[in-house]
């Protein structure tokens, strides 16, 4: 996205570096002589724009989405037993697995040869479609024939700070940008008083890999995700101190700003003018953060869908409060639900009491976003993205002699499901072994799965780059594989 | 060196609103008002070194004066959101009014965020 010549390139470094330092010393004006003449220089910075980072963009193509809202079940969900039934797991349940298979694995935490734990939960053929759901997740089967089922998806990271990161932003080690932050450096933001990036959460805790899942890495910070909290203040000093009115905080800002343009002017520095633009983002964020909360101003059959609390920060909520969001035109959000990581060292975290509840605190919601959309016209443009950063193992997970059923992390095979957006809907795409070991059949890599919401954002995955420390970048790293065959 | 690393409208909203901001904005429009110079001018250069240690330019001066000017009426005009700006009991300086001594935390707020005071070189 960078259009400079190497001397405006060349240019920007240097005022970067402190250019009236240099000139201080006189070496400055010799080496931007040697770059670029004087005329030009000035011409340059004078006459460049001042361009918004958020200002819409188009897309290398036509796109079939306008927004993508990710539902991150942080913790991995049990996907044997929400949405990959094995009958061969179930019949040898309780036998040690045979020791081939899991001959020179890594393992979270199990230890020695663990027994093959079939899933205690049903499942049903749902819909027209036939698509198989666990029937923990009752409103989920009733949006079989809007889903895309994939069960072929697997990772390299097998722990959660890193699997998170890595499904994020393409790499285990924090410091890349997340989807979201490459979302909105590629398009920009619709939403003229929101920002084009939001974050939602939800659940015990917070995610494991931390801010970075969200973060713009090595982007322009202007794209990092923007956290909402659904309780107290929706953004953090949104309001005014005492004393400091609308007109007075408006009166402010435009003094700030107007003093950034001279220092803008004098050394041309695109960083002054991110700042510019945060400042008076900031500014319409306070009149538009308060007025997209107020969920009470929704209809009582919507809330019913939800399921929501007012006041409260649920997950519930905070997919209703997507949908707003990608009503106003932002671009990416990102809702994490933590909370899924059940290893069965104690009730808090089995399959038999801790999973149900997990699937109730967002099963409702999870369907009602979709049906929502549905309802309003919107799923076509809207994609819907919902998964957590690897699977389960087929194995009881028994740490410690644990008498609680769980799993522990398996990166090799796990599920997710999209609707809307461009994406097939009613279909199940990918299979598992028959121990659900392993994909057999379509695997579908981190990378894959990224290059697909972004070529369904309009984007070429291979083309969405950025250059730093030399080389083009892009979240799908060298890697990624558009999976034309669940496009609608 | 590196810029500071978020710019982003959280951030702005931090160093606008946050009360820990706005009591060294308190702090520095004090010593704009003790720094014995006579004029708004002299004052503003005063708070404008203090956060980027050099001289304000004319340009810069004059937007920041009529700024202080802008601020000084809206708070004639409204004593009670000059008293619960400057909280009270925190004391200004003998001589200033509450409504001057509430326009220059306004000016030391915006002196505190100009991309120059919070970017490190």
């Amino acid at each position: 996205m960078d259009n400079l010549t190497p001397e405006q390139l060349a240019l920007r470094d240097l005022t970067r570096r402190s250019l009236l330092k240099m000139a201080g010393y006189g070496i400055g004006s010799l080496a931007l002589g040697s770059m670029l003449s004087e005329e030009a220089s000035a011409k340059w910075l004078d006459g460049q724009k001042r361009t918004d980072p958020m200002a819409p963009k188009p897309p290398h193509f036509a796109p079939k989405a306008k927004a993508v809202i990710n539902l991150f079940m942080a913790g991995a969900p049990s996907q044997l037993d929400l949405f990959d039934p094995k009958p061969v797991l179930q019949e040898h349940d309780g036998e040690p697995i045979p020791e081939e298979i899991i001959q020179g694995e890594r393992f979270a935490f199990i230890k020695g040869v663990p027994k093959l734990l079939g899933s205690p939960h049903t499942f049903s053929k749902c819909g027209e479609s036939g698509q198989v759901i666990g029937d923990l997740l009752p409103h989920t089967q009733e949006i079989a024939d809007d889903i895309c089922i994939i069960r072929s998806m697997h990772t390299d990271q097998f722990n959660h700070a890193p699997a998170q990161i890595f499904m994020n932003t393409g790499h285990q080690l924090p410091g890349r940008p997340s989807i979201g932050a490459w979302l909105t450096y590629g398009l920009g933001s619709e939403a003229y008083d929101l920002p084009g990036f939001v974050v939602l959460i939800s659940g015990d805790n917070s995610p494991d890999g931390g801010k970075a899942v969200y973060g713009c890495g090595f982007l322009p910070s202007v794209y990092q995700g923007v956290e909402f909290r659904s309780q107290g203040d929706p953004v953090l000093f949104v309001s005014n101190p005492d004393g400091v009115s609308d007109a007075a905080r408006r009166s402010s800002i435009d003094a700030i700003n107007d003093l950034n343009r001279m220092r803008l002017k004098r050394l041309g520095d695109p960083e002054i003018d991110t700042r510019i633009s945060s400042y008076e983002l900031a500014y319409r964020m306070q009149s538009s953060v308060p007025e997209l909360m107020e969920i009470d101003t929704e209809p009582q059959e919507v809330h019913e869908l939800y399921g929501t609390t007012p006041g409260e920060a649920t997950f519930a909520n905070n997919c209703l409060l997507a949908r707003r969001l990608v009503e106003r035109g932002t671009r990416f959000v990102q809702l994490y639900h933590w909370g899924w990581d059940s290893h069965g060292t104690s009730d808090y975290d089995d399959l038999i009491t801790s999973l149900p509840l997990r699937c109730k605190q967002t099963d409702q919601a999870a369907a009602a976003l979709v049906k929502d959309l549905k309802r309003m016209g919107m799923l076509d443009e809207v994609l819907v993205v919902w998964g957590g950063e690897f699977g389960r193992t087929p194995m009881n997970e028994e740490r410690n002699g644990s008498k609680f059923k769980g799993r522990d992390h398996h990166p090799h095979a796990f599920s997710v499901w999209m609707a809307g957006g461009g994406v097939k809907p009613g279909v199940a795409y990918g299979a598992t072994d028959e121990l659900g070991y392993s994909v057999v059949e379509n695997p579908v890599h981190i990378h894959d799965l990224n290059a697909t919401i972004l070529h369904l954002m309009g984007f070429d995955h291979t083309r969405l780059t950025y250059r730093h420390l030399g080389r083009d970048f892009r979240l799908t790293d060298v890697y990624g594989n558009v999976l034309h065959d669940i496009l609608a | 060196m590196s810029r500071e690393p978020t710019n982003t409208p959280l951030q702005a909203l931090t160093t606008l609103n946050d009360e820990a901001f706005m009591r060294a904005a308190r702090g520095l429009a004090r010593r704009m008002l003790e720094c014995g110079a006579k004029t708004a001018a002299g004052r503003i250069e005063h708070g404008f070194r203090r956060c980027v240690v050099r001289r304000p330019d004319a340009e810069e001066s004059s937007r920041l004066v009529s700024l202080y000017r802008e601020e000084l009426e809206r708070y004639e005009a409204d004593g009670e959101a000059a008293k619960a700006l400057i909280k009270q009991d925190e004391g200004y300086v003998d001589g200033a009014t509450v409504a001057e001594s509430a326009a220059w935390t306004m000016v030391a707020n915006v002196l505190l965020n100009l991309d120059e005071t919070i970017t490190k070189e």
